[in-house]
């Protein structure tokens, strides 16, 4: 099934949600960029700070490279050996960087192309134990790294070389991470070299993380904060407008029914949408043209009325005009028979008799045309009545008649209802009447039953009469038609066409539900349940 | 002689001799005058002999010339006409003429019965009603 909604409704939903998203989106991104330039800033502080500490071991290095290079021109001379003496023990002392803990070792090379006694340890003032002692290019790292041939390897090339590993520090058994340089003196002698613990550097990283951290976290709230401000201010924005369309729109609903209603173009000032001002216009034209329409109608059903006026006051005047000579005939018959009854023999007086009973047959031909012409024509009201005590009322209407022929009429539990109490009367009385004229039975027994569906009540008037022919079924409502030609049996034959008619007008129908020749018959007819209202048929 | 006279209004000569013969089988014996139209029987009423003997008015409403409404407008604005009561004997039934007709100052209303033996009794009942009930004297 479709589903109907509100336009304006569907569309604040929409904008509102698609604001947020875009909101919580953005500000994901945000974040997402802070923690990546964070871990850029990071990786940029480390490399520059390790490369701060890089210079300062290049320098501490080269100075000494430099004074090495110096006492080596001199040292061939023997009388200088104090002087080297002295340089060693200014080593064994000499500490440099921020914390004075970085320091100078020197290797004595002996074969730069590697191999298990590829150099001497010449000095290291931490390490007195090695002093003098052969090292190994295959020597490893805690994490198994060969850092010595990665340094011979860069020595060979440049003379010169930076290496990462990790080594144990003086007092700390457990290895840590280090960068050494390592530098070869001008004779290719003596390898000159010194390290920096970087775990040391790490925790002066962290601090200076920490501030950037911190830094980008204080932007990201300045940015969080803007974004929900816009998309706050951007709801409000739009929240606004559309409060302005809903207001147009119900203005314009306001000035539409008021049209409708009213029958009236749409006057307005106060809508400034172009779209509405020419659906406006549009609407115009159509009303305008509804309204020559209706009042065409209006004219045209005033005709109608004036017509069905005439026509009513014509077919009075027909049948009241009508009547006038068949009463004449009628009665001037009977005062003949009455006044010269003796002077006739049987044959003329059955004459008479014919005459009379075709001018009253003719009398109530024209009283039933009458009525039938009125029940469709006059404005009908609709009360609630008491089906049983209608039925009551045509009970004691018939009473002598349903004395004569020792009928019983059985009815109970019938509701009250929306009808004209006249015409159900009517209804009612010709049913029972006629089931009570065509009963050739003894003890002619009538029922009256009731049933009742979402739409109609329905009721069922049940006799052991006659019964009617199948093909007589449906011919019986007509006008001046007799289920029986029986000549004894009075009646005009417009009966059940009246009863059919004041059916219809309540919106309903009639029909024989069942009959057999000899055993009786059923007739069923309903009422709607929605006449509760006046109506103008 | 009996001279509390019944004034028949009535165009149709059929119902005049219905009526007649319904007053004659009555005990009573009135004379009987009939015009044909309202006119007339303003005129008949204009004479003050009849007016003084004339006891009471049959009045058809469908006459040519003058018709029964018209007359009973009239009798409004006639004071000594408005003591006769006037019984509407008509074969109308439409309920505008039976509420228009009370309205002018009817004083029965009557449907001519289509039953021969119904309009005699009916002549009769009215007869006995307006003329004889009318001459009981008052009790005082």
């Amino acid at each position: 099934m479709k589903e109907n909604y509100h336009l304006i409704k569907r569309i604040e939903k929409l904008v509102i949600s698609l604001v947020l998203i875009i909101g919580v989106i953005f500000i994901a991104i945000i974040i997402l960029k802070g923690i990546n330039f964070f871990h850029k800033k990071s990786s940029l502080i480390r490399t520059r700070y390790i490369n701060e500490q890089k210079i300062l071991l290049k320098n501490e290095v080269d100075r000494i490279i430099l004074r090495m290079n110096y006492m080596n021109n001199i040292v061939k001379r023997e009388k200088i050996k104090p002087i080297i003496k002295n340089f060693l023990n200014f080593l064994k002392s000499y500490r440099f960087g921020k914390n004075k803990n970085n320091y100078i070792f020197i290797l004595e090379l002996l074969n730069i192309n590697g191999g298990d006694k590829f150099a001497k340890m010449f000095f290291n003032p931490n390490r007195h134990d090695i002093t003098g002692k052969y090292i190994s290019d295959k020597f490893k790292d805690a994490k198994g790294k060969e850092f010595r041939k990665e340094f011979l390897k860069g020595l060979r090339k440049d003379g010169e070389c930076f290496v990462e590993y990790w080594y144990k520090k003086i007092d700390n058994p457990k290895p840590s991470p280090k960068v050494s340089y390592f530098k070869l003196t001008d004779d290719k002698k003596y390898i000159v070299a010194s390290g920096v613990y970087l775990d040391d550097v790490e925790n002066k990283i962290n601090l200076l993380q920490k501030k950037v951290k911190q830094d980008i976290i204080n932007e990201i709230i300045t940015v969080i904060i803007i974004v929900v401000f816009t998309v706050i201010m951007l709801i409000f924005i739009f929240s606004f407008f559309i409060n302005n369309i809903k207001k147009t729109i119900n203005i314009f609903m306001e000035l539409f029914n008021d049209a409708i209603i009213n029958n009236r173009e749409i006057k307005q000032s106060s809508i400034k949408y172009l779209e509405l001002i020419n659906i406006i216009e549009d609407i115009n034209v159509i009303l305008q043209e509804k309204i020559i329409i209706e009042n065409e109608l209006k004219n045209k059903m005033q005709e109608i009325t004036n017509i069905n006026k005439k026509l009513e006051n014509y077919s009075y005047t027909i049948s009241h005009d009508l009547k006038e000579p068949i009463r004449s005939i009628r009665t001037f018959s009977e005062f003949i028979l009455e006044d010269y009854e003796d002077s006739f023999d049987d044959e003329a007086r059955d004459y008479f008799s014919r005459i009379i009973k075709a001018s009253t047959k003719m009398a109530l031909m024209i009283d039933d045309l009458l009525t039938l012409s009125r029940i469709g024509r006059i404005n009908v009201e609709f009360s609630l009545n008491s089906i049983s005590k209608i039925i009551e009322n045509v009970k004691d209407t018939l009473s002598q008649k349903m004395k004569q022929t020792n009928t019983v009429l059985e009815f109970n539990n019938l509701p009250e209802i929306y009808c004209q109490k006249t015409w159900m009367y009517t209804v009612f009385l010709n049913l029972i009447s006629n089931a009570i004229k065509y009963s050739d039975n003894e003890n002619t027994v009538i029922e009256i039953f009731y049933d009742e569906s979402p739409d109609f009540y329905e009721f069922s008037v049940k006799d052991n009469g006659k019964g009617i022919e199948k093909e007589q079924f449906d011919k019986i409502f007509g006008l001046f038609r007799k289920a029986h030609q029986d000549k004894n049996i009075e009646g005009s034959g417009a009966g059940l066409a009246i009863v059919s008619s004041v059916i219809e007008q309540h919106k309903g129908r009639i029909w024989v539900a069942w009959s057999e020749i000899g055993k009786g018959t059923i007739f069923k007819f309903t009422i709607s349940k929605n006449l509760n209202s006046k109506e103008n048929i | 002689m009996n001279e509390e006279l019944i004034l028949i209004v009535e165009d149709n000569d059929d119902d005049v001799l219905m009526i007649k013969r319904g007053l004659k089988k009555g005990k009573l014996g009135n004379p009987v005058h009939r015009v044909t139209n309202g006119a007339e029987a303003l005129e008949y009423l204009n004479n003050n002999d009849n007016l003084s003997k004339t006891k009471l008015i049959l009045l058809d409403l469908n006459m040519e010339i003058m018709n029964g409404f018209e007359f009973l407008h009239r009798r409004l604005d006639l004071p000594k006409v408005k003591n006769i009561p006037v019984v509407v004997l008509t074969s109308s039934i439409r309920e505008n003429d039976i509420q228009k007709a009370y309205d002018l100052g009817c004083n029965s209303y009557v449907e001519k019965p289509l039953d021969p033996k119904k309009f005699i009794e009916a002549i009769l009942s009215i007869e006995n009603f307006w003329i004889y009930f009318s001459r009981i004297p008052e009790v005082s």
